[in-house]
């Protein structure tokens, strides 16, 4: 690692550290000043102690939702990349199979969650499968038009040296194809944790979104504040992760 | 309104073919379960069918509050969505502001608010409103933006020379330049909205698609449960399909645009 990326993690990190020591003090000086109640918000200290009181009960649970959805996204992207390689190699099956495709993306997650499970029952597999399906196709779209992005003169470089269909592919189509693989990440990740949830909440497994659900019913406002804040940060992480990646490809295919 | 009779022919006309396969599809699973190849998820077609012709006002009484709902939030998205996005782009220093917020709320789980949203607005289908509100803000916003700006600066150039004014520049080249983006975020955010709606009806509701399928789905039956996936379907597709149809009228010269993610 260089000394300047070195300065920049520094830079970002206090950077992090002083927006959530603002937002947490205003947070704290509205609700004393508008005296809000406690049930309606929590003050930050409550939440915090709720988070040391309960830290095992929400990390099972978040350990829960976040592998469904890397499970699940896993499993979409080497589905969507599998699919797209055929697509950019054979005219014909891509021509034969976008409708399919494109009923797929426009089934919207709550009627896939409720069929997944009928099938697959009360358990994290159903969470993994509504994360595939809804994640797909963002992939998917990446992908193809990530695989179409390659430079133009590059490609006509390796045709005049006689390269051959899988040359093409290796040296040229997926380097530039890999920056679109991190934007489908960045678009599929938060939808993942988001079907995550949503399949949690009807099938009522273990899982984050369960936790908010329960502790929302039983009027445990500081879990509530806990979890539902557990979540934000990890959808923000996944989001800052990946549009970190999608930058960092960018810069080097030059785009 | 000839134009619209024309664009429903030409529309039908598309629509055939994916409607015949459609057909012949329900045809084949129909026949599949008959012959007890299906597994139990899978009721028959008639069977889904036979649950709206037993209880009509089973779908009545649950799909025109989802349809409301979902409405209503997506039309105060639209508004509060087109006038940030307005504001935006005319105000430079508030651009990079609006559109983070904008973001932050489409990356945040915002189904995870619900409960807090519930405890402060009370269990009415404020909550639901709201949700679909937020659920379906982002493609209107990047809708806006991207399209007030899709004029290119040979065209406000002209404009320039021609001595226009601000409000002749805005009514003669950006609302018309940016009508195929706006259009484009419109017809995506339809079925978010219905999502959000339904979402919330899962967090809690006694009416709607949403509470239907919990309790289907409760219950184990089946052919509910298709039902009222069904009924999702065709909100969000009814959704999408309105106005796809009016941008096919109003902005005959251009569509299908592509929006940033």
């Amino acid at each position: 690692m260089s000394g300047e990326t070195l300065t920049f993690i520094v830079k970002r990190l206090t950077q992090i550290t002083v927006g959530v020591a603002v937002f947490v003090a205003a947070w704290h000086l509205t609700v004393i000043a508008l005296r809000i109640p406690k049930y309606l918000v929590p003050l930050p200290l409550d939440v915090a102690r709720a988070f040391q009181l309960h830290w095992p009960v929400i990390a099972s649970h978040a350990g829960f939702t976040v592998s469904a959805a890397a499970l699940g996204l896993t499993a979409s992207t080497l589905f969507a990349i599998a699919v797209a390689l055929s697509f950019s190699m054979n005219r014909g099956i891509a021509q034969a199979s976008l409708p399919v495709v494109l009923v797929f993306r426009s089934t919207p997650v709550a009627a896939v969650a409720p069929i997944m499970m009928l099938i697959f029952g009360r358990g994290i597999s159903t969470s993994m499968a509504v994360v595939t399906i809804v994640s797909f196709f963002p992939m998917l779209v990446n992908m193809m038009r990530g695989l179409e992005s390659a430079d133009r003169t590059a490609a006509e470089l390796l045709h005049v040296y006689g390269a051959s269909r899988w040359q093409q592919l290796r040296l040229i189509r997926i380097p530039f194809a890999l920056p679109y693989l991190f934007t489908g990440l960045r678009v599929a990740g938060s939808s993942a944790i988001l079907g995550a949830m949503l399949s949690e909440w009807i099938t009522g497994t273990k899982g984050l979104g369960n936790l908010i659900l329960d502790s929302g019913e039983m009027r445990e406002t500081d879990l509530l504040w806990a979890a539902v804040l557990t979540s934000v940060v990890i959808a923000l992480a996944v989001f800052w992760t990946t549009s970190a990646g999608e930058k960092r490809l960018l810069r080097w295919t030059n785009r | 309104m000839a134009s619209v009779l024309s664009t429903l022919h030409k529309a039908l006309r598309a629509t055939w073919r994916p409607f015949a396969t459609a057909i012949v599809l329900i045809g084949i699973i129909e026949a599949a379960k008959r012959a007890h190849l299906l597994p139990v998820f899978v009721p028959a077609p008639s069977e889904v069918l036979l649950e709206i012709w037993n209880g009509p006002r089973l779908v009545t009484a649950n799909l025109a509050p989802t349809a409301w709902k979902a409405a209503s939030g997506y039309f105060i998205a639209a508004i509060i969505a087109t006038a940030a996005g307005s504001l935006a782009v005319s105000l430079r220093a508030l651009y990079g502001t609006i559109y983070n917020v904008s973001v932050m709320i489409n990356s945040v789980p915002i189904i995870a608010t619900a409960p807090l949203l519930a405890l402060w607005l009370g269990t009415g289908p404020q909550v639901q409103i709201a949700i679909a509100a937020l659920a379906s803000q982002f493609p209107m916003l990047v809708g806006t933006m991207q399209g007030l700006q899709a004029a290119d600066s040979r065209q406000r150039e002209l404009m320039h020379v021609l001595s226009a004014s601000r409000s002749q520049t805005l009514r003669y080249l950006l609302i018309p330049s940016a009508l195929p983006y706006l259009f484009a975020g419109l017809k995506i955010a339809a079925p978010s909205a219905v999502l959000g709606a339904i979402t919330a009806e899962w967090a809690g509701a006694d009416r709607g698609v949403g509470a239907m399928m919990l309790y289907a789905l409760f219950s184990y039956d089946t052919p509910k449960v298709w039902l009222s996936v069904l009924l999702t379907c065709l909100l969000a597709g009814a959704g999408f399909g309105i106005w796809a149809l009016i941008e096919r009228v109003a902005v005959y010269w251009q569509h299908d645009v592509e929006l940033a993610d």
